[in-house]
């Protein structure tokens, strides 16, 4: 079934197209849900959920996104909804993961070259297990920012819009998240600092 | 610019969104300043790493595909 078929499928409803849908989509939307929920029950609901949703919605489905990408945003949704039904958390601080300056402006530490070239620390096979280990040490507002934003590919506006937030506050919490992960992966890139 | 402007600027350096003047001011401190070089370097490596840490293909099983169908199903046969 190539995408316009589909489309015209999933709008009208028709089994044979959500069947394919489901079984074309279902892993990485998991993937996605796991990623943003942490454990496998909740993702699968999410992704469930997502797909009864959809269905719902089909009469929304305008056709100005592929249905891959449409079905994605009502998982990403899905599993932020279940998010926030679970029991809150007060917010942690992330002060002390963020580089320190001095008066006049310079940085508090050297920074000690990491000992890898980037395309080594991406190819290997532990910095994917190590990485994902980190971000999830990451209090959840910015956990949330850094998988919508640079591993899910949203917009910004997109982004903040799931998470009920503006565009600039998305933006610095995402920086933010970015340099307390720096300070974390250092001691293990050869990056420690003095 | 000092370090710490220079920290604060490095999303919107990295997003390709900061203000030409300001971009220009941005690598100029960068290429005085090895510190800050190093800093940006890492920075960027943890984007990349963070993005392609969850490339991963997750085969889901096929009686929690038949669970989805069945569910839609019911939505359908209930008329939603």
């Amino acid at each position: 079934m190539d995408e316009a078929e589909l489309a015209v499928g999933i709008r009208a409803g028709d089994e044979r197209a959500y069947e394919a849908l489901v079984r074309s989509e279902a892993g990485r939307l998991f993937a996605v849900t796991r990623r943003i929920l942490g454990n496998d029950e909740d993702a699968r609901d999410a992704v469930q959920e997502a797909f009864i949703s959809a269905f719902k919605a089909r009469g929304q489905f305008g056709g100005g996104s592929k249905v891959s990408t449409w079905i994605h945003r009502i998982a990403v949704n899905a599993a932020l909804s279940k998010l926030r039904s679970r029991r809150r958390h007060p917010e942690e601080n992330i002060d002390d993961l963020l580089p320190r300056f001095l008066p006049n402006g310079h940085h508090t530490e050297r920074f000690t070259s990491w000992t890898e070239p980037a395309d080594q620390i991406v190819a290997r096979k532990e910095t994917a297990e190590l990485v994902r280990r980190t971000i999830d040490q990451l209090p959840e507002s910015f956990r949330m920012a850094v998988l919508l934003r640079d591993i899910e590919g949203m917009s910004t506006d997109e982004a903040a819009q799931m998470l009920g937030t503006t565009a600039n506050a998305l933006k610095l919490r995402l920086h933010r998240a970015r340099l307390a992960l720096r300070t974390l992966l250092a001691p293990h890139f050869g990056g420690t600092t003095a | 610019m000092t370090c710490r402007e220079l920290s604060d600027f490095l999303r919107d350096a990295v997003a390709g969104e900061l203000p030409a003047d300001v971009q220009q001011e941005f690598e100029r401190h960068v290429e005085a300043c090895g510190n800050c070089g190093e800093f940006m370097h890492q920075y960027r490596v943890t984007v990349t790493v963070a993005r392609t840490a969850f490339e991963e293909h997750i085969a889901v099983p096929d009686e929690v595909v038949e669970a989805i169908l069945s569910a839609v199903r019911n939505a359908r046969a209930s008329g939603a």
